[in-house]
Parts: C-alpha cells; sequence; structure tokens
C-alpha cells in the first residue's frame, strides 16, 4: 500500500474530524455516515500513515463500534488496525495474532483486496521477526488474492516485497 | 342509407382503406391532408355535434370499459366544448395512464382536464386536479412542480367556501414530505427555494395539531405524523431526533390500531429513519424487516410502497454490514424499479448495489455498471435521481486501486464538483466520507 503523505493525511484527518462533528442523515442510497463509519476511516488511514496517535485514538473505539453492531467487515478492519499499532510499538507477535484475525474474517467473507491487504501486512510482521519463508507464504497468498480483484498496484509492490526477502 | 354503403363509397373513391374487420371493422383516412380536410369542411357546430355523438356512442358501447376509452371520451368531449364530461374522463384517463407508469401521458391528460376549466370557477375539481397533478409530479421526483401543483392547489382551496381542512392539512404535508424527500437531490440554490415553501407548509402542519391529538386513527393522521417525523431531521439544523422518533413513535401506534398496512409500512419506515438517527441501526433493521414483512403480505396494494420497503431493509442491512443479505433484495428491489420507471429507485438500489459490491471487494461488478450510471445520468437530471457523487466515488476508487489512475482521478474530480455543488462547501464532508 502506498502511504498517504504527511501533509495529506493531515488533511484527510482534518476533513474527517470535521465531518463527524457534521449531523447525517439516513440517505436513501446508504451513503450516510455514522460514528462507526468515522473510527473505521480514521483508524485505515491512521494505520496506512503509521500514526500511532491516531491508532490509540481510533482503533478501540472502531473495534467497539464493530463489536457492538456485530459488523463483520469492520471488525476485520479494527483487528488490521490494531495489529499495524503493534508493529509500531515494536510487538510482532501481537500484530501477526490480530493480522491472523483480520486474515480469517476476510477470507471468510470472500473480501479479497481486504484478505490481501491483512496477508501483506502479516508478511511484514513475519520478516520482521526473522521467519522469511512465512512472509514468502504470506506474500504469495496476497499476491493471489490482488491479482484476483485486479489491484495491479498492490500486486506489484507484493511482488518486490517478494524480491526483498532473504 | 346505413354506414356500410357510404364506407364502401369512400373506399372505392381512394380517400379511406379497410384497417380491419375483427374484432370491430375500422377504417383508416389515406392520408392525414384528407382528413384534416374532411375535418375542416364542417362547420364547428357540426364538428362539435359529432364528437359529442361519438362520445356518446362510445359511452353506450363500453359501459363497462370506460377507464379503457377514457382517453378518447376526454378528447371528443373536449372538442364538443362539453368540459362537464371531459375533465372525468380526462382525470379516468390519467388514473390508467398511472397504473401502466406511463407518467408523462397522466400529466398530459391532468394538465388537458385543468385546461378544460380555466381559471375561474369549479374550484372543488381544480384544486383536486392541482393536487393529482403534483402527485405525478412527486412520482417522478419532481420536487420543485410537485411542490408548485401543491401550493396552486391551496390557493384554488383558499378560495372554496366551507372547505375540509383536513384537505388542506393534506396538501401542506405533501409539501413538506416532497421538500424533505428531494433535499439531497436537488443543488443548493433549489433546495433553499423548496425549502422556503415546505418550512411554510410545515409551520402550517404545526399549527394543525389538533388533528393529532384526536385520538380517533386515521390514515392520514399516519402519515401526517410520519411527515413531521421526517421533518424534524431532514428540515432542521441540527435534526431534532428525539421529536422525530417521537412522532414516528405516535405514527406506529396509531397506524397498529387501523388495518391499513400501506400507512403501517410508511410509519415504519419513519420510525426505522428515527432510529437510525439515534445511532440504533440494529434496531431501525428490525424496524425496516418488519415493514418489509408487511409490504409483502400477499394482497399489499401499493406497489411504490412495497418497492421502498425493499430498498429501506436492503439499506437497513448495509449500515450493519450485511452486504451479503442485503444484495438479493436490492437485485429484487432493480426489476421492481424498472418496472415501474422509478428513476429514484433505480438510481438508490444501484448506488446501494455498488456500495455492497465495493464493500465486498467485488470490483468487477462495479465496472461491469459503469455504462447503467451514464446512461441513467444522461436520460435524468440529477431532481429525478439523486446525486451520482457517491458511485462515482467508489468507482474512482476502484479504478485507482486497479492502476488507471488517470480514469480514477477523473470520476474523483467528478464526484467531487457533484458533491460542492450539492451539499455546498462547507457541508459536504459528512455524506461524502469515501
Amino acid at each position: 500500500m502506498p502511504r498517504l503523505a504527511e501533509g495529506e493525511f493531515a488533511l484527510v484527518r482534518s476533513h474527517l474530524e470535521q465531518a463527524i462533528r457534521t449531523p447525517t442523515d439516513p440517505v436513501r442510497w446508504g451513503s450516510g455516515m455514522t460514528d462507526l463509519d468515522f473510527h473505521i476511516l480514521c483508524a485505515e488511514a491512521a494505520a496506512q500513515a503509521r500514526d500511532a496517535d491516531g491508532l490509540a485514538e481510533h482503533a478501540p473505539l472502531a473495534e467497539e463500534g464493530a463489536r457492538r453492531l456485530g459488523h463483520r467487515l469492520y471488525s476485520g478492519v479494527a483487528h488490521r488496525a490494531h495489529a499495524v499499532a503493534l508493529l509500531l510499538g515494536d510487538q510482532p507477535g501481537g500484530a501477526i495474532d490480530r493480522y491472523s484475525q483480520a486474515v480469517e474474517v476476510f477470507a471468510t467473507l470472500g473480501t479479497r483486496w481486504q484478505l490481501g491487504r491483512s496477508l501483506a501486512g502479516r508478511a511484514e510482521a513475519h520478516a520482521s521477526t526473522g521467519n522469511p519463508a512465512s512472509a514468502r507464504a504470506d506474500y504469495a497468498r496476497a499476491l493471489e488474492a490482488f491479482e484476483a480483484v485486479g489491484a495491479a498496484p498492490a500486486a506489484a509492490q507484493v511482488r518486490q516485497n517478494l524480491l526483498s526477502l532473504p | 342509407m346505413t354506414l356500410e354503403p357510404q364506407l364502401q363509397t369512400l373506399e372505392s373513391l381512394g380517400l379511406i382503406r379497410l384497417l380491419q374487420e375483427q374484432p370491430e371493422l375500422a377504417y383508416l383516412f389515406r392520408h392525414a391532408l384528407i382528413q384534416e380536410a374532411a375535418y375542416g369542411s364542417l362547420t364547428r357546430r357540426h364538428r362539435q355535434s359529432l364528437h359529442v355523438a361519438i362520445g356518446e356512442v362510445l359511452e353506450e358501447l363500453y359501459p363497462d370499459r370506460q377507464d379503457e376509452v377514457a382517453d378518447l371520451l376526454a378528447f371528443h368531449f373536449a372538442a364538443a366544448g362539453d368540459s362537464q364530461r371531459a375533465v372525468p374522463y380526462a382525470r379516468l384517463a390519467a388514473q390508467r395512464a398511472l397504473s401502466t407508469y406511463a407518467y408523462d401521458e397522466a400529466i398530459l391528460h391532468l394538465q388537458r382536464a385543468l385546461d378544460l376549466l380555466g381559471t375561474d370557477g369549479h374550484e372543488s375539481t381544480r384544486w383536486s386536479l392541482h393536487e393529482a397533478l403534483g402527485d405525478v409530479h412527486a412520482l417522478l421526483h419532481q420536487g420543485t412542480q410537485a411542490i408548485a401543483c401543491y401550493q396552486r392547489a391551496l390557493s384554488v382551496w383558499e378560495q372554496l367556501p366551507g372547505g375540509d381542512r383536513s384537505d388542506a392539512i393534506r396538501l401542506h404535508r405533501k409539501v413538506v414530505q416532497t421538500g424533505a424527500e428531494i433535499k439531497w437531490a436537488v443543488d443548493r440554490d433549489a433546495f433553499s427555494e423548496v425549502s422556503r415553501a415546505a418550512r411554510a407548509s410545515s409551520d402550517s402542519l404545526d399549527q394543525s395539531l389538533e388533528l393529532i391529538h384526536d385520538p380517533t386513527p386515521h390514515p392520514e393522521t399516519v402519515r401526517l405524523l410520519s411527515v413531521l417525523s421526517l421533518a424534524s431531521w431532514r428540515m432542521r439544523h441540527p435534526p431534532d431526533w428525539q421529536t422525530a422518533a417521537g412522532h414516528a413513535r405516535a405514527a406506529v401506534r396509531m397506524a397498529e390500531e387501523l388495518t391499513s398496512p400501506v400507512e403501517h409500512s410508511v410509519a415504519l419506515e419513519a420510525s426505522g429513519s428515527a432510529l437510525f438517527g439515534l445511532g440504533q441501526l440494529r434496531e431501525s433493521l428490525e424496524t425496516a424487516e418488519q415493514r418489509l414483512e408487511i409490504a409483502r403480505r400477499p394482497g399489499f396494494p401499493d406497489e411504490r410502497e412495497a418497492l421502498d420497503a425493499l430498498r429501506g431493509a436492503a439499506c437497513a442491512m448495509v449500515y450493519v454490514g450485511e452486504y451479503e443479505q442485503a444484495i438479493p433484495l436490492l437485485l429484487e428491489a432493480e426489476q421492481g424499479a424498472q418496472r415501474t420507471q422509478s428513476a429514484d429507485q433505480i438510481f438508490n438500489v444501484m448506488a446501494l448495489l455498488t456500495h455492497c459490491w465495493f464493500r465486498l471487494d467485488r470490483w468487477d461488478e462495479i465496472r461491469s455498471r459503469r455504462g447503467l450510471w451514464e446512461d441513467l445520468e444522461q436520460r435524468f437530471p440529477q431532481e429525478r435521481t439523486g446525486p451520482i457523487c457517491w458511485p462515482l466515488g467508489l468507482q474512482a476508487i476502484v479504478q485507482t486501486l486497479s492502476g488507471d489512475d488517470e480514469a480514477g482521478a477523473e470520476l474523483r474530480d467528478r464526484s467531487f464538483a457533484i458533491m460542492v455543488r450539492t451539499f455546498g462547501e462547507d457541508n459536504w464532508l459528512r455524506n461524502a466520507h469515501y
């Protein structure tokens, strides 16, 4: 995943924080934003920007909201956000556990893009623990998922990551 | 002399030709100019008497099928200058056109009836025709035209001595409902115009609260409560969700006492929206499913309400992440929307489907629909559908993640422009979080 540049992330966050203060309507076409949507988006944006503060603020709220509502997709996103936070906190073991829970959710849902991202994240965590074999296996599965959904840039990035493994 | 030898003479002269013998004998003029010349050779009085005769023959021939020939009857009595007989038939023709989803034809019949009545007298008929015309525009999601019709109906109603006040309340209710429903479908300038009219009617409804406090359950009171609930959040900033929920609860309670499933469904929609606003998304889904169960019962009389209940249940599922469950409902709703020619429902259903496919990473399905979106955008103005920014934004993300940055950027810019135009520079964000 290409990371958001620092300036862009700040802009995204400022927009999202402005959005949450604006009352929403349950519009008919389903684009009305709930508080849970907001926390999920902020957690996702923080994960992509590797922003530990943003993750600490939004990932628990995202997880709690997803659990309360029984929102499976969002529970997977929350697991992945927690995984990034753990990785940033130098706890790769915990990160792998969280990524694995995300992988399980997305594999059950059949959401290939989300699955690919979670597998690529877990591969990165494996690599950081000096386990290139597991990293290679996860990258291979991630590549398969990205190719199946047609995510060419993400697939290219995974190929590059595979080449850089020892 | 009987008719047939005369027809044969005309045929032998080459002026007319036999169209069919069965099930009924029919001839056509060989050329429109012959028909025009023949018609023009008659005196006005003779023409009118012939039109009356044709109308009366049609009435005698088809006493049980007058709705099928209502357009012909309206035409002949109108041409005869007999508006008293032409107007009811024009209205009947409009109803028949509506039953086959021929909305534009219905508008023509109702407009013809109003033209026949002129601007003086016949107040009791005129206001109801304006209301009927407004209803057709509302079905077409032409909110500004619908509100203009309801306001004309109100101004005619005010000239009516001893008019039933419940009629005026219903008209105000429809103004508020229409104004609230098109809130996000028109740009901000158009909406501020519409909202002025809706606010005036809303104030009038607030003054009519004694109708609400009448303990006798009545379908119109259920609809009024439901619209007051809608107006409490749609027309207020910030939305007053507690008031919305209170009106909705009262509507549902009253609807449960009535044996009118359509009003029950309307009240449950109001309740589901209020629960959404209060953040109770699971309860909102339960309400939407209850509404759908009622709308699916055999004999449910309102196809459009049933379609909306289907869409509403799917939308509530989307908000709690039940995308797979929502898709079959949406595909069913899509068929219904096509059948009833409901542009707003076609748009809504396609937008929700796009949302579900996006969340489920089914990008091929999103890509495959791009032509349909372009077709919809070309065929209908935004007022008839809704702002296309949301599905365009989702398509932009898919294109970008697929590696087509140029197409993604183009879609993103179009989406952004629509958002700003519709929601304003400051307020677009909450509904445009993608």
